[in-house]
């Protein structure tokens, strides 16, 4: 029996390419024979994925393909999805809603459109329909899938067991840093995470940072745009620390004091998982699938009220035994995406299938 | 400030005496902060928003259109990145390029960030100078049209 797996683009370090690398291995481990692949090779990774043009090779109506999708694919890509005879089932990860790069980038406000427009053509190739949260599987329900299932993301914490940056643990380990991660993108709303910051700044806690850690590969308008309020308001200790390693990366949540986000769409939140891992307490605007991920765990809000924000994190810096309290929740949550876990829920979905 | 705004699912934690405690420290900030300075600089952001994602115009008749956005302003390469492919001599050849790049990156840096600043402000006084002339030149057409008549 083959389960295989395929992504339009598979990169080294991304959360689906994380994804797809746990469930080959607790795929493997149940005893399938399972393989990744995408439309687009990477040059870093051709040993461990392959290009559909080989697939040929694999496919037979007794296999099944889980079809990751969080962006628009080619026609020639749907074509080939259309033409092979395996079992399909679609594992969606969301798509950004187009509107928020409207302005910033033109290119992705075009592909994230596309991309939805694709997920009717996806209901028919495809017999049930997996989200990483409820709520991604709620707009599948919307879009007229039946057969549906939650696979959450694989939170596995040997992946950060790696020693933390030196340089980032020296600069940073002193004063109240506030932590973000993420790519930086419009649906984030870092420009209220900067309002909350004045406030904290001025107000609160003088001595605190804040740290954006993120991408903002073409989303470089928006970047000027954050840069421009940082410039505006007067800010001082804002790191912009750009795309980082993941030793770095343990480094600055090692550092951090707390977790904020105001994002305003998210299909998941694997930011929220590795804050609760590293013991940070996360503050985050209720909003798509964060309640989801964090399960009962952390502090979730629901105004951009930014003085109230500012002083929540201000006395959770001042309250250890409530700052206590929220980590040992959020580590329980943790657990419950550990690759032990959803492997349990991987073979129910298989077994729903009749596999 | 309603008492709902804040979620805590745990059952140890009295969430809604966290938000009191929240409200006494928002109450005892509220003589340091001016409420409409707030509100001000959130207006501010939203300026800077639709500054930033509209799109140029196209030059009317007589003006001079600044074909330039704001992130054309940022001059630092932020995302330069360093890989290889070879196999061996690779990540030799890519580990002297990072140091080689860092190093360059430690002088170099602060005076590009410095020019991208200057350029984003040099940007906004000339599509400010640019808005001037424009209505300086509508004034011009009025008072000639007026001289016209007369």
């Amino acid at each position: 029996m083959q389960v295989h797996q395929f992504h339009t683009q598979v990169n080294h370090g991304d959360a689906i390419g994380n994804q797809m690398w746990s469930l080959q291995h607790l795929l493997r481990k149940m005893g399938y024979r399972s393989e990744v692949f995408c439309e687009q090779l990477p040059l870093d990774l051709r040993s461990r994925v392959r290009a559909i043009a080989e697939y040929e090779s694999y496919s037979s109506p007794q296999n099944l393909l889980l079809v990751h999708f969080s962006r628009a694919c080619s026609p020639d890509t749907l074509t080939w999805l259309r033409r092979i005879p395996d079992r399909k089932v679609l594992v969606y990860h969301n798509i950004t809603p187009y509107t928020f790069f409207r302005g910033v980038n033109p290119l992705y406000a075009e592909a994230a459109r596309m991309g939805r427009e694709q997920l009717t053509i996806l209901r028919a190739l495809t017999e049930a329909g997996w989200g990483d949260s409820a709520f991604d599987c709620q707009e599948l329900a919307e879009r007229g899938w039946r057969r549906l299932g939650v696979l959450p993301i694989v939170f596995e914490p040997r992946r950060y067991a790696v020693r933390p940056d030196r340089k980032v643990l020296q600069g940073w380990h002193e004063g109240f840093s506030v932590l973000s991660v993420g790519r930086l993108a419009p649906n984030k709303r870092l420009q209220d995470l900067l309002l909350v910051f004045y406030y904290l700044k001025r107000f609160v806690r003088p001595d605190a940072r804040l740290v954006l850690v993120g991408s903002g590969l073409g989303m470089e308008r928006y970047v000027a745009f954050l840069q421009a309020v940082v410039s505006k308001l007067e800010l001082q200790d804002v790191v912009f620390a750009g795309h980082i390693s993941v030793s770095q990366l343990v480094a600055y949540y090692q550092c951090a004091s707390v977790y904020l986000s105001m994002s305003v769409h998210e299909g998941f939140g694997v930011p929220l998982l590795e804050s609760a891992h590293f013991g940070v307490p996360v503050v985050a605007y209720k909003t798509a699938a964060v309640a989801d991920t964090l399960g009962g765990s952390g502090a979730l809000i629901t105004t951009r009220d930014y003085p109230a924000v500012a002083e929540l994190l201000g006395l959770l810096a001042e309250d250890q035994e409530l700052c206590g309290r929220l980590i040992a929740r959020q580590r329980e949550r943790v657990a419950d995406f550990l690759p032990g876990r959803v492997a349990e829920r991987l073979q129910a979905l298989l077994q729903d299938l009749g596999l | 400030m309603s008492g709902d705004w804040l979620e805590i699912p745990d059952g140890a934690i009295d969430t809604q005496a966290v938000v009191r405690r929240v409200r006494e420290r928002v109450a005892r900030h509220s003589r340091d902060v001016q409420g409409d300075r707030l509100d001000e600089l959130v207006a501010t952001v939203d300026a800077i928003w639709a500054e930033v994602t509209t799109e140029p115009t196209s030059a009317r008749e007589g003006d001079s259109e600044v074909l330039v956005n704001l992130d054309d302003c940022d001059v630092v390469p932020r995302h330069y990145t360093i890989g290889w492919r070879a196999p061996i001599v690779g990540p030799i050849h890519a580990m002297v390029r990072r140091i080689i790049y860092a190093e360059v990156r430690r002088y170099l840096g602060p005076a590009l960030e410095r020019q991208s600043t200057m350029n984003r402000q040099l940007l906004q006084a000339v599509r400010s100078l640019t808005q001037q002339n424009a209505r300086l030149r509508e004034e011009i057409q009025s008072l000639r049209e007026q001289a016209t008549d007369s």
